[in-house]
């Protein structure tokens, strides 16, 4: 080969690394058992091939919600308490990881989650907690996740609104009223603070908890101050007299969105190729975007409680400015490589070079079967027997399918059940960036 | 020469192997043994022994015994966890409840949770059993304390230190006028550091 033809070489390796994406065929044939709601199936697709080092939290996060979608509560728990073991100890800086991270590619880090998907691990380990009918558990993962919010307000992070509203449910659910409150207020201020992109407005469901909630407590100049500002949007607080139970329907919709590379390159005047990479998100459309729940007679709808696609593409673009300088970091240091390289030998240094570019990579590793929607509902019901009939409804307002849960409700108890809907599209969506 | 060699590999190869192989290492019980800092073994020991101690030294026993001439009957109530780790209470709470029991001086019940099974079995026998072995309903004995508890944390953190404060309160209640006879209490306090750096 002569090397005059190095330009053309690099050229035609910038056309084709330009939309390099990681995303792997396992990925897709993962989702496709899930959207056909086999999570076992898409279990054994994902022990197969998720199996580095460096990616070990990133399984444990994404088996322990397979096996939440598998009714499998405890075991799914089991992996969660793994990955919190495991990112406690990540937590320190690898001293042998940090130099891969500086000379190769931010994979060489191990995966430790992003903050907003270190507070959805507690969210969904609430959950199971609370679908097994453990609330003093679940109380636990709140008190826990309580602190990483603490940590991502004081950065002026978005905390996720809907995992205070979790908090302030657990609290609510124990009979402990002031802590409910207090989490019920911090959600209330958390989706006040939601840029307009997070779809996910204030539930009409938290101005009616913050109204009965104040006047159970008996803070009735707070009580006043919500009256004057929602009196006519918010329902009229419903007694919470201890008789009544309540059934608190969460539907997870879509998937979150898929990380990508882009590569920026240039050929400068010596031949060199430099390359820059970073990462973005690619939203997932959900199919289903709300449900409605009916039992003779009595009806109720989900809000939107969390858009885990805005909340994701939010908090990358806030890290931006990190990742690139830690991208040109790289670029200045593969340059010196090649530079030293090309000292002794030309031939040399273009491999370095091509080495320095081919290896350069954002990381595009993300949890993708946390959902891109949260939706709730809650419907207040007498204790008894009861069977729910839950209908979804896509965009246009049709019905994509129907579930029935039959259950008994103690008195003043509150029953959780949730729902994962993958929808058909998703997966296919995903494979076409 | 050969045989040298042949011994060198041998050392090597047992080296490597060596390091293959699971380590066990036996402890004593009451060994100190911290590792991330969060609810251990330990400290389930030092609030056991501390209950023990407390609970068996008190005069709610003899107050008692004076009082219904009689020992009296415990049953384990509700301990809330309300820290920030999954704390399995049963550990020290059995550990009483032995050493209650082999005391000699006071009798437990079986608990809420545990007593379903042993309905059951009463009801199975009522069918399946012989007369002179069946065991009538209707005849378990009440309760006249129960004991209740529950754990707090207090968690101050600052980077990579933290000081993580337990406190575990058990109290006795007399189920026949919801008197306190017995409050025990045990305060764990640790300071950890987390290391900053690993290879």
């Amino acid at each position: 080969m002569k090397w005059q033809y190095r330009p053309a070489i690099a050229a035609a390796l910038l056309t084709v690394l330009g939309a390099c994406a990681t995303y792997s065929d396992w990925v897709g044939l993962m989702e496709r058992e899930m959207a056909a709601e086999k999570p076992d199936a898409a279990l054994e697709i994902l022990d197969k091939h998720l199996d580095g080092r460096r990616d070990r939290v990133l399984y444990l996060l994404n088996r322990a919600m397979l096996l939440r979608m598998a009714g499998r509560f405890e075991d799914s728990n089991r992996a969660f308490e793994m990955a919190k073991t495991l990112i406690d100890q990540l937590m320190a800086v690898s001293v042998s990881e940090q130099g891969g991270a500086f000379t190769v590619n931010e994979m060489m880090r191990s995966y430790t989650g992003e903050p907003f998907e270190r507070i959805f691990l507690h969210v969904y380990a609430a959950l199971n907690y609370l679908e097994l009918g453990r609330p003093a558990d679940a109380r636990v993962e709140v008190l826990q996740m309580d602190g990483l919010l603490n940590g991502l307000e004081e950065k002026a992070l978005p905390g996720t609104a809907f995992a205070r509203y979790l908090s302030g449910l657990v609290y609510e659910t124990l009979g402990e009223w002031d802590d409910a409150l207090i989490d019920y207020r911090k959600a209330f201020q958390a989706y006040a603070r939601y840029p307009e992109t997070f779809h996910a407005t204030m539930p009409a469901q938290l101005k009616s908890d913050l109204l009965r909630l104040t006047r159970r407590v008996g803070l009735t100049e707070e009580y006043a101050d919500y009256e004057r500002r929602w009196g006519g949007q918010a329902a009229p607080a419903p007694e919470d007299g201890k008789a009544r139970g309540e059934l608190v329907f969460l539907l997870h919709s879509g998937l979150a969105p898929l990380k990508f590379s882009e590569n920026v390159s240039a050929l400068t005047p010596d031949g060199e190729l430099v390359t820059l990479s970073m990462p973005y998100y690619v939203p997932r459309a959900a199919q289903v975007i709300s449900a409605r729940l009916y039992e003779n007679g009595g009806a109720a709808a989900t809000q939107m409680y969390e858009d885990v696609g805005a909340l994701a593409q939010y908090t990358l673009e806030r890290r931006k400015p990190v990742l690139l300088a830690r991208a040109i970091a790289r670029a200045a240091l593969k340059h010196e490589a090649t530079e030293a390289a090309r000292k002794q030998d030309d031939a040399l240094g273009f491999i370095v070079n091509m080495a320095g570019v081919l290896s350069e990579r954002a990381d595009t590793r993300a949890w993708t079967t946390l959902p891109g929607r949260i939706l709730l509902a809650r419907m207040p019901l007498e204790p008894g027997s009861h069977v729910i009939r839950v209908e979804l409804k896509d965009r246009s307002g049709k019905a994509v399918a129907e579930r029935e849960y039959a259950f008994d409700l103690g008195e003043g108890d509150k029953h959780f059940i949730s729902l994962h809907w993958v929808g058909g599209q998703v997966a296919a969506e995903g494979r076409r960036h | 020469m050969a045989r040298m060699m042949m011994l060198v590999w041998m050392v090597t190869a047992a080296m490597v192997l060596g390091a293959c192989a699971t380590k066990v290492e036996r402890m004593e019980v009451e060994e100190v043994q911290d590792l991330s800092g969060q609810w251990n073994d330990t400290d389930s020991r030092l609030v056991s022994e501390e209950m023990i101690a407390d609970v068996l030294s008190r005069p709610w026993r003899s107050a008692f015994e004076q009082q219904n001439g009689k020992l009296p009957t415990v049953i384990v109530g509700g301990i809330r966890n309300l820290s920030q780790e999954h704390i399995n209470v049963n550990t020290f709470v059995r550990d009483m409840e032995r050493a209650l029991i082999n005391s000699g001086q006071v009798s437990f019940v079986a608990s809420s949770e545990e007593r379903g099974e042993i309905r059951g079995e009463r009801m199975d026998q009522d069918l399946h059993a012989r007369e002179d072995t069946r065991k009538p309903m209707g005849q378990e004995i009440g309760a006249d304390f129960m004991l209740k508890g529950e754990i707090n944390t207090i968690i101050d953190k600052e980077g990579k230190r933290q000081v993580r404060f337990y406190q575990v309160d058990l109290t006795l209640i007399s189920l026949a006028d919801n008197r306190k006879v017995w409050v025990g209490q045990k305060k764990i306090k640790k300071f950890v550091t987390k290391p900053s750096l690993r290879p």
